[in-house]
């Protein structure tokens, strides 16, 4: 048969069957788990995303500080300045502490989760590339 | 246990029994439903086992509008298709295509069983995109009616029948390069 039109797919019937197998007493096993673990408590979306959520309010904080700050840095400075003054370097020293935190702890899955949360489609990051 | 008797279960109050029904009598269909696209026995595992939890969370939504099978499925393949997308991302982080990801799994897979030609079959599938992917496994492996794919899937027949011939073609393609 020519082979442009010959359909592998229709002619091998074996490759509709089953390639894969399974440990033995695999079903058997995972229907106690499931209704074994369907009776723990579940993870809700909210303690997922607490931590992104809490980076988010350290940067908006130091971002008003900031803007505050700087509005009036041509004007002198007064006592209430000067402790809004201290406040933004505090405010920054955490925020250097919580990159330095999330450095060291942020993983792949953690990005990944983030990326989804956002909307962010794989197209668009090779797209960006 | 049948569908129209775990719904009846469901809707005299019996919530458990009704949602161990759905475990005895899907748990078999899902896992093969989840392994063809995740390849690996692991990864269906755990997959699986979040999805029951899913159908479990969702139970008190089905207004009994569609069928049960195609409610179940349709979480499922959600699931699968949430899975399938994390896992492009990782393989983006790691610089490596989440295809040949798949690909890897398959040549490693101790569980598969399959001649040389089944083998790329299931690499050929791994290489479709998302919907050709689920059309396929559903319409050449499980020999699902297109109005049935067209509940879980959410797409119309026409589109469907496009996407199956579109894939049908590419693999056969792949195939017969082999040949």
């Amino acid at each position: 048969m020519d082979k442009i039109n010959q359909d592998i797919l229709a002619e091998h019937t074996s490759l509709r069957k089953n390639p894969y197998t399974i440990p033995e007493g695999y079903f058997e096993t995972v229907r106690a788990e499931v209704k074994r673990v369907r009776q723990e408590p579940a993870v809700t979306i909210w303690s997922r995303l607490a931590p992104y959520a809490s980076l988010a309010a350290v940067f908006v904080s130091i971002f008003a500080a900031g803007s505050l700050l700087f509005n009036r840095n041509e004007q002198e400075m007064t006592q209430e300045d000067y402790l809004l003054f201290s406040e933004h370097f505090l405010t920054t020293y955490e925020m250097e502490n919580s990159l330095q935190f999330a450095e060291a702890e942020i993983e792949d899955n953690d990005i990944v989760e983030y990326l989804i949360y956002t909307g962010t489609t794989a197209e668009e990051i090779e797209m960006s590339k | 246990m049948t569908d129209k008797e775990i719904i009846r279960l469901y809707s005299d109050g019996h919530e458990e029994e009704a949602f161990n029904g759905i475990v005895d009598a899907y748990t078999e269909r899902l896992y093969w439903h989840v392994r063809r696209f995740l390849c690996c026995h692991e990864d269906a595992n755990d997959l699986v086992q979040d999805i029951f939890i899913k159908i479990w969370a969702a139970l008190p939504t089905f207004r009994g509008e569609s069928q049960l099978f195609t409610w179940i499925y349709r979480i499922a393949t959600n699931e699968v298709l949430n899975h399938l997308r994390k896992q492009k991302f990782k393989a983006l982080i790691s610089l490596d295509s989440a295809s040949e990801v798949l690909c890897r799994k398959i040549d490693d897979d101790p569980h598969f069983n399959g001649d040389r030609l089944q083998r790329e079959l299931q690499k050929a599938i791994q290489r479709l995109p998302e919907k050709q992917r689920v059309v396929f496994s559903l319409r050449y492996f499980d020999e699902m009616k297109y109005e049935d794919i067209s509940e879980i899937t959410d797409t119309s027949v026409g589109a469907l029948k496009a996407s199956y011939h579109h894939a049908y073609n590419k693999i056969k393609n792949d195939l017969l390069k082999l040949l």
